[in-house]
């Protein structure tokens, strides 16, 4: 029952990250969607890993009071993972966010209704 | 209509997201088991994770580098009025 | 494993052009030109050997198969390796005398371009390939706004917004995938997976999928790819046209092949969408008025004939040499369309065909050059769209003859667009001056038209390779077998 509110409320917030990449039309407000969905997986994947037995769960590291048993660790590899994917998403938005500046720059505006040069 | 079409799309999503969790099971043959008995002593970090991060998947750990270092070139490739070697001489 | 140090050239490259192009600019493309003809010459070596080995395997650090990264390496790769070091030295050879400022960021990035590329191609780890695909998308984005007028920047952030959309669903796929097997090695999970009947399987397929097809610009994913073609510099147009498209769709087989083998219904929506995307591809491309939008659209129908192919061969088993061959004819069909116009484009400036008429009347190299990459992009004979598309034909007649009048209908309409983007530029009666080209550029050229001829003329030798590397595509258990070994 807990896992499935944890999976549960990772999903709303990937669907409120979908939600405002689509609805919204100011550029950074989208960038902020695109944010709150990938944070939305990252904590998917780490609700993945720490949900696989029904024990009471550690952070995985090996300190003098506890011994390499597999069962007692939470699942080190999603949290590899997140953090890889955490600096990947950090540079998509540092890109992000420097385009922006610029399309401010020549456009005068960062909505995205107005930005319709290229058509059919 | 466009906020609606967008939250079909997105309560869509959620149910999907929502249906494929539930077949989510342990899997009995876990690679999970592998780096917690043997991280200490093959490797020498007590601490497991960066003993993934800096050891057993060392190559992601590359590839992630070199992402940062191309979003850096690329955020000083859309910023500046000069590029990195515009300089009066050559 | 040889073909490795390709990927370590290139991403060395890219970190040393920064640092050795603040001395002095024009180092930077000398470094790229050394690094891409190194990268060829691995690659004509290393060819023998995956031929002759079979599947070729790596464990990175030396850590045993499921719990390390593995590297795998057998003749459906090859192909795809080796059209990209091909594609990679053309770009440099063909950006020299073209790009004038910035070239340490521009040769920079290109480097890392195709390390996400080769790295892609490389890898037997679901996690790497997300990795890779990220590094090739950040270098993408950051190309397409290479010139910073308004046309590039308002794309590149519609590209990065919907690539990185996309790309979030690719991972929530493998974070399925990795609940449902505990495990992220290709070659384990295909075995783990073929076990359990768990309904997220085909649900983390249909993500994985949809990651991977926005960059291959397939049928309903198709929506940006004019605007970036037009946005973009020809030679980027031309990368994202041909060799980025292809990994994308390499990546999706693979995954097909050796994981979800058992999902058949993929056949039939691979060749729904390859049928769509023919017909969207070239009834959009008849009515453009922009030659980089017009070749935009074609590529996408010249795709969806690779999709077909790969999605008809669950019937008909000379399908798949069909679309292996087509892919190798794409790539270069679209190379020699993009650099050809690329030329008058970039002289004069523009790319809607009313201002570029006739602006190639004096060059008759150049009308030489798209008058090929025009005839073998409809299919005629003597030419490689020829050998290929006649194999579609015949595989698809014995599965439905709709299929068959679809693709002659696409052919009939990509010679019709064709031939009239070739008659505004080469042959309308206006008074230009001739466009000097410099030597590399003549060799490039040259050297395309004579592949395109080349393998037209000879294309037994293609169907040959293309038969090889299929049957390498369909042999699961060898792969499985040589990854675990």
């Amino acid at each position: 029952m807990i896992k499935m509110i944890s999976y549960t409320i990772s999903f709303i917030l990937m669907t409120l990250g979908i939600y405002t990449v689509l609805a919204k039309e100011n550029l950074i407000k989208k960038i902020i969607g695109l944010t709150i969905f990938t944070n939305g997986i990252h904590l998917f994947l780490i609700a993945l890993g720490y949900f696989q037995t029904t024990q009471t769960k550690i952070a995985p590291i090996l300190t003098t009071l506890n011994t390499p048993i597999a069962e007692t660790f939470a699942n080190p590899l999603p949290q590899a993972l997140v953090l890889t994917s955490i600096v990947i998403d950090l540079s998509i938005t540092a890109l992000a966010a420097a385009l922006i500046i610029q399309i401010h720059k020549k456009f005068k505006t960062v909505s995205a209704k107005k930005l319709n040069r290229l058509k059919g | 209509m466009k906020n609606t079409i967008s939250i079909l799309v997105a309560f869509g999503f959620l149910f999907l997201f929502i249906f494929a969790s539930t077949s989510i099971m342990p899997p009995e043959n876990n690679v999970k088991d592998y780096y917690i008995q043997n991280a200490l002593e093959k490797t020498g970090s007590a601490n497991i994770v960066n003993s993934i991060i800096w050891d057993f998947r060392s190559y992601d750990t590359l590839g992630e580098e070199t992402v940062l270092f191309a979003a850096i070139i690329a955020v000083f490739l859309v910023s500046h009025k000069k590029g990195l070697a515009d300089k009066k001489k050559v | 494993m040889l073909s490795f140090f390709i990927i370590i050239i290139y991403l060395a490259t890219g970190f040393l052009i920064p640092l050795i192009g603040l001395l002095k600019r024009k180092n930077s493309y000398i470094m790229a030109l050394l690094a891409s003809s190194i990268a060829l010459i691995i690659t004509i070596i290393a060819i023998p050997n995956v031929l002759f080995q079979g599947t070729i395997v790596k464990y990175m650090s030396g850590w045993p198969a499921p719990f390390g990264i593995t590297l795998a390496v057998d003749s459906f790769n090859m192909i795809f390796i080796s059209l990209a070091t091909i594609t990679n030295l053309m770009i440099v050879i063909y950006s020299k005398s073209r790009i004038k400022t910035w070239e340490v960021e521009y040769y920079s990035l290109l480097m890392l371009l195709f390390t996400g590329i080769l790295g892609i191609l490389h890898t037997g780890d679901l996690f790497n390939m997300y990795v890779f695909f990220e590094i090739m998308a950040i270098s993408s984005y950051a190309l397409v706004s290479f010139h910073k007028n308004k046309n590039a920047l308002e794309c590149a952030i519609k590209y990065l917004i919907l690539g990185t959309f996309t790309s979030s669903f690719l991972l929530v796929g493998i974070a399925l995938i990795y609940g449902i097997t505990g495990t992220l090695t290709i070659a384990n999970i295909a075995i783990i997976i073929a076990s359990k009947k768990a309904i997220a399987v085909p649900i983390a397929f249909g993500l994985i999928f949809a990651g991977f097809a926005f960059k291959s610009s397939i049928a309903p994913f198709h929506y940006l790819k004019s605007d970036i073609s037009q946005a973009s510099m020809p030679q980027i147009s031309a990368i994202l046209a041909s060799i980025v498209s292809m990994t994308a769709i390499y990546a999706i087989l693979r995954l097909y092949f050796i994981i979800f083998n058992q999902i058949f219904i993929f056949n039939y929506i691979l060749i729904v969408l390859g049928l769509l995307s023919m017909i969207i591809g070239s009834l959009m491309a008849l009515k453009q008025k922009d030659i980089l939008r017009m070749l935009g659209y074609s590529s996408i129908a010249q795709l969806g004939f690779v999709v077909l192919g790969f999605g008809m061969g669950a019937f008909v088993r000379q399908a798949y040499n069909a679309a292996i061959f087509h892919a190798i004819n794409t790539v270069f069909i679209e190379l020699l369309l993009f650099l050809t116009a690329g030329v008058l484009i970039l002289k004069h400036n523009t790319s809607s065909l009313k201002e570029l008429a006739g602006t190639g009347n004096k060059n008759k190299f150049l009308s030489i050059g798209f008058f090929v990459g025009a005839i073998a992009n409809a299919g005629i004979p003597l030419t490689n769209g020829f050998a290929s598309k006649w194999l579609l034909y015949t595989a698809s007649l014995q599965i439905n003859p709709i299929i068959t009048l679809i693709a002659i209908f696409t052919s009939v309409i990509t010679l019709a667009y064709s031939l009239k983007a070739y008659v505004v530029l080469f042959m309308s009666n206006t008074d230009t001056k001739k466009t000097i080209l410099d030597k590399p550029t003549i060799i490039i050229i040259t050297i395309l038209i004579s592949v395109c001829v080349a393998l037209g003329i000879f294309y037994t030798a293609g169907l040959d390779i293309s038969d090889i590397s299929a049957r390498s595509l369909l042999n699961r258990a060898q792969y499985i077998k040589e990854v675990l070994a």
